[in-house]
């Protein structure tokens, strides 16, 4: 989640009033952010914020929700949006690389060193969050002093043209800057496959932007800029909108006049940005059943004034104007959210479930409660371990093939965790290897998790080390767990890899295979680098829980 | 204490003590083991030192010197300047020179210095230097010691015969003999004498019975009726004894059982589910839309066999969830707006969350009301290291009857993590996409906030395609951060390593 830093005396400043600290550190979490830096001492703050509210990554867009939360201005924060004669032509050619575009101007910005912070920042944050790594958003700022109206956007093929991109120092093509440009590089996986590259152009065909790759060289803002072109482009009308509303009215935040540019496409004009709130209908009483409230309308219209909406009782319920820069409002269950942080989650809390339930345990689970009481009893030590195993410990070193089909991973983190463990036994080797340096002897046990052709299986898996380990011991324990079960077997020998020929044996149970038991083949030793002889054993709980059940109905 | 209690704790060997001092008055131990009976002097010497330490004897220590020829063999040979000076008798007028003295051959090299430091300590003779030559000149005392033994001579004589004590050698004497190299061996001797005290006078005059003592009650003992003629000897309660460990529950286990009843206990139903699962149940039907952060590669493991797991026994969910994702189907929300990919949804992965399993539950059993909780394994791509496993346990529990909400919701947290012995937590807004309103706890540890899991009430886009009209309500933590907490973990991953001394260390309480 993305983490915002910004100036304490900067966030004074955009909200007209200094804020004690302590009460941002109580109140600032309690509107939906996480602290992770405050001191007294310390200009810089630091605060998470969620992934739904990309309205709040910047420090103008936290001082206008805490303008509105702490009570100095509730409501709407309406812009005043002039028209200017800036045209944007849109070429069809884009629809099959990157479809839309929308735009803004900011007029008579004074540039300062927390606004140029701010705004690159911000951008980052978007290009993250919303704009999913540049694929779905990507933004450009420019100074549009250098830049000549009208503006076209469209498609080139690869080698149509050439610009001196930012951090460049010649002129290059698009395919160029993808080979060979840091960030051409960084991003060429957006275009990838694409016949044709994304470009805006002016009039005199100067490139501003290669999205979502790089700006040119000229457009730059610098502390001499006044006024600001706002252009994104992406894949997802809705948010390409959405991050232009927050750029242009975070800019608008510290006195940047926004004028809209005319964007034709498609044989339709349209005015970018629009600003105008977006109105929505709430009912008191779904929001009050929603969240355990009994507020009147005119209570609920506050709570949303003071999250930032324009709020007031209507005719049916309430009508409610969502600010643009809100990206998060699909359902009036959104507006309810809000309703429940304006009124304040410290007052919730004041009831239980009232209908009675009767409470009810998996029966596998307690089984293998059970079962690990009686291993307990046995004189083993529980120990508890990760499922995610790889062929060297899961197979190699037990002499074993993957027969079992086990469930692999597509994309491992490393190459320990590569698939899902079949059996305990390597898992509890694993663990005796850990405890190679520790006192002898070592009777350890799991009752653990593996999975078989995709499907979960619940098994008990025990291992004991030291210089007398025999087959008897091992029989004579498993004995006692299959007695202690009520479960009657019969152990009869077979051949396991993993096993000394002729000292392993199976537990069979009318006819069908449970488990496994025997003494640990030196080689298996070996690799789990012990020194002592091992005996072990493995049996399907699942199996013993239904042949016990099955046991219990004819008797 | 009563004489009564006295005589009570005496053991079997104070007895006989007391009973030997009794006769004998002041002792030795020695004299003790003799009139005691006892078999060993350690015992006499350990039930002294019990019977001192409760005032009812005095041992009193005196400390003796004496002396002993530290080589027997040395007590034999003649003395080197007795030697020196009957070669000096022979010579011209009683003297000589030192090359006559190592000529003699009565003498060895190194003794001759040795020789002539005592001639001259003694009186027997004077040395005078004649250019190289050093001549020693007998005077009349050395005349006459070659008849008669000097003092320290007679003491050796002594010695060659036994020890002598400190009172029967003179002390100028034995200074002598010490400043002989390896001559003298001085011994230091402790001698003790064990009298009553006025008060152990008094109980060793009372009836002290005496049983005979046993070290350990045996089969023969207990079988036989003797044990009603012994006393089983008293066991120091303070001595070392090794703790055993017999066999241990895993601290983690043992504290999900706790969490386990706390469920039960609150009248809720326990499910479980498969670690494989498709992307449409563990995300698709929680609304997390098909290119949230949370689908990508790095979060997520995609599972290789099978690549897919097909939708076709839940076709009319499909198209619910389908729509919501597109739509809003007929919940009232935008939706997503965009194009839903079933192939994105048939995608295979290991569940990166229990909310799967609460969402097949609720599936499957529509109805309110309904309690369930789960408590398992689940998988996040992440590089391991001291506070991030690909692997860990969640514990989850849902929440629906007619009438749930939100209020509700917070309520049951406050419950829950008291149960959990949490008692103050703070409820602050949080997001889940599935969620809403959304919920981070946290909780109040070594006077700091801790986030310790998320809540929320399932969103609409989620409930209404599942067929359920009422508010779910929702929360789960990750348990492995709790277990950090309480045990005081530094590396998160020694959890699952299960080092045997560390099972042995934590309380399985």
């Amino acid at each position: 989640m993305p983490v915002i830093n910004f100036s304490y005396s900067d966030l004074c400043e955009l909200m007209g009033r200094d804020v004690d600290r302590r009460v941002l550190r109580d109140r600032l979490p309690m509107m939906g952010a996480d602290l992770k830096l405050m001191e007294d001492d310390l200009d810089e703050l630091s605060f998470e914020f969620f992934p739904d509210r990309p309205d709040l990554y910047s420090v103008e867009g936290i001082a206008r929700a805490l303008r509105a939360f702490m009570g100095y201005e509730p409501g709407l924060r309406s812009y005043a949006v002039d028209e200017s004669e800036v045209d944007l032509q849109v070429d069809p050619s884009v629809k099959e690389v990157r479809p839309f575009i929308w735009s803004a101007l900011v007029e008579g910005n004074e540039i300062t060193d927390p606004l140029i912070r701010s705004m690159m920042d911000l951008q980052e944050k978007l290009h993250l969050t919303l704009g999913r790594n540049r694929r779905k958003v990507a933004i450009g700022i420019h100074d549009f002093r250098t830049i000549k109206p009208p503006f076209t956007y469209r498609a080139v093929l690869p080698d149509e043209i050439s610009f001196i991109p930012l951090q460049g120092s010649r002129r290059m093509t698009p395919a160029e800057i993808l080979r060979e440009h840091e960030k051409g590089m960084a991003y060429a996986f957006v275009l990838e496959g694409k016949k044709r590259y994304p470009m805006i152009v002016d009039k005199d065909g100067e490139v501003l932007s290669f999205p979502p790759i790089i700006n040119g060289i000229t457009t730059a803002v610098t502390e001499d800029t006044k006024d600001i072109l706002v252009d994104c482009t992406g894949t997802d009308m809705n948010a390409v909108t959405a991050a232009v509303n927050i750029l242009a009215t975070a800019l608008a935040e510290r006195g940047g006049k926004i004028r809209t540019v005319r964007i034709h496409q498609d044989g339709r004009t349209s005015l970018a940005p629009d600003l105008n709130p977006l109105p929505m209908k709430l009912d008191p009483s779904y929001a009050n059943s929603w969240i355990g409230t009994s507020l009147t309308g005119d209570e609920m219209a506050a709570t949303l004034r003071s999250m930032g909406y324009g709020a007031s009782v209507g005719k049916d319920g309430l009508d409610v104007l969502v600010p643009r820069y809100r990206a998060d409002i699909l359902h009036p269950v959104d507006l309810v959210e809000d309703v429940a942080i304006g009124h304040g989650y410290e007052k919730f809390g004041n009831r239980l479930p009232r209908v009675a339930t009767f409470g009810k345990e998996d029966p596998m689970l307690s089984f293998g409660v059970a079962v690990k009481n009686v291993m307990v009893g046995l004189g083993y030590f529980e120990v508890v371990t990760l499922t995610l195993s790889n062929d060297d410990e899961q197979f190699s070193a037990m002499n074993l093939r993957d027969e079992l089909e086990a469930t692999r991973v597509k994309n491992p983190v490393s190459d320990e965790m590569v698939l899902v463990r079949t059996s305990l036994l390597p898992s509890l080797m694993s663990i005796l290897r850990k405890n190679k340096h520790r006192e002898l002897p070592q009777r350890l046990f799991e009752v653990g998790e593996v999975v078989i052709k995709g499907r979960n299986k619940l098994m008990l898996g025990g291992v004991s080390i030291h210089a007398r380990a025999s087959f008897t011991e091992v029989k004579s324990l498993v004995q006692s767990v299959l007695s202690s079960v009520g479960v009657a077997g019969d152990i009869g020998p077979m051949d396991h890899p993993s096993f000394v020929g002729g000292r392993c044996a199976s537990v069979i149970i009318g006819g069908r295979g449970v488990g496994v038991l025997g003494e640990i083949s030196p080689a298996a030793i070996e690799a789990f680098e012990l020194r002592y002889p091992v005996v072990a054993f493995e049996l399907d709980l699942v199996s013993l829980a239904d042949l016990r059940a099955s046991a219990k109905r004819s008797s | 204490m009563s004489d009564d209690d006295v005589i009570d704790q005496l053991s079997y060997f104070e007895k006989k003590v007391l009973r030997a001092l009794k006769e004998l008055g002041e002792a030795s131990p020695e004299q003790i083991l003799a009139a005691s009976g006892l078999g060993q002097l350690v015992e006499v010497m350990n039930a002294s030192s019990w019977l001192q330490a409760k005032g009812l004897v005095r041992i009193e220590e005196t400390i003796s010197k004496s002396y002993a020829m530290k080589d027997p063999a040395v007590a034999a040979r003649v003395l080197p300047e007795r030697a020196a000076i009957e070669v000096l008798a022979k010579g011209p007028g009683g003297k000589g020179t030192m090359a006559d003295l190592k000529r003699s051959g009565r003498l060895k090299d190194e003794e001759v210095s040795i020789a002539l430091g005592w001639i001259k300590k003694k009186g027997w003779g004077e040395i005078s230097k004649h250019g190289p030559d050093t001549i020693i000149a007998l005077t009349e005392k050395g005349k006459e010691a070659l008849t008669a033994k000097g003092e320290d001579e007679l003491l050796i004589e002594r010695l060659s015969k036994g020890e002598i004590g400190e009172a029967d050698a003179k002390k100028e004497v034995v200074d002598w003999l010490k400043q002989r190299r390896d001559f003298l061996d001085e011994r230091h001797k402790v001698s003790r004498e064990v009298s009553l005290t006025d008060d152990g006078a008094r109980i060793a005059s009372l009836d002290i019975r005496i049983k005979e003592e046993v070290a350990q009650l045996t089969p023969e003992l207990i079988q036989t009726g003797k044990w009603r003629e012994v006393e089983v000897r008293k066991y120091d309660v303070r001595a070392f004894a090794p703790t055993v460990y017999g066999g241990r529950r895993h601290p983690l286990t043992v504290q999900l059982e706790k969490v386990r009843s706390i469920f039960l206990t609150m009248g809720f139903t326990e499910v479980t589910g498969q670690f494989l699962e498709s992307a449409f149940w563990n995300m698709d039907v929680l609304f997390t839309a098909q290119d949230h952060p949370a689908r990508e590669a790095q979060d997520t493991f995609y599972v290789k066999n099978p690549e897919r797991l097909d939708l076709l026994e839940h076709e009319e969910l499909v198209e619910k969830v389908k729509s919501v994702h597109e739509n809003g189907w007929t919940t009232g929300s935008l939706g997503w707006r965009y194009r839903w990919s079933r192939h994105e949804a048939e995608k295979s992965l290991l569940r990166t969350h229990t909310t799967v399993n609460s969402a097949r539950y609720i599936a499957a059993n529509p109805k309110p009301p309904f309690k369930v909780f789960c408590i398992g394994r689940i998988f996040r791509n992440e590089a391991m290291d001291s506070t991030h496993l690909a692997e860990f346990t969640q514990i989850e529990g849902i929440v629906c009857e007619e009438g749930a909400n939100f209020d509700m919701l917070c309520g049951i947290l406050k419950e829950f993590y008291g149960r959990m012995g949490i008692p103050k937590i703070r409820l602050r807004p949080g997001y889940f996409p599935y969620t809403e309103p959304s919920v981070e706890v946290d909780i109040y540890w070594n006077d700091q906030w801790m986030e310790l899991g998320g809540a929320g009430v399932f969103r609409p886009e989620v409930t209404l395609p599942l067929g359920v009209k009422e508010p779910v309500l929702a929360w789960g933590l990750g348990f492995e951060r709790l277990a950090m907490l309480v045990w005081g973990l530094k590396d998160i991953r020694d959890i699952y390593i299960s080092d045997i001394e560390w099972l042995k260390s934590v309380p399985q309480v």
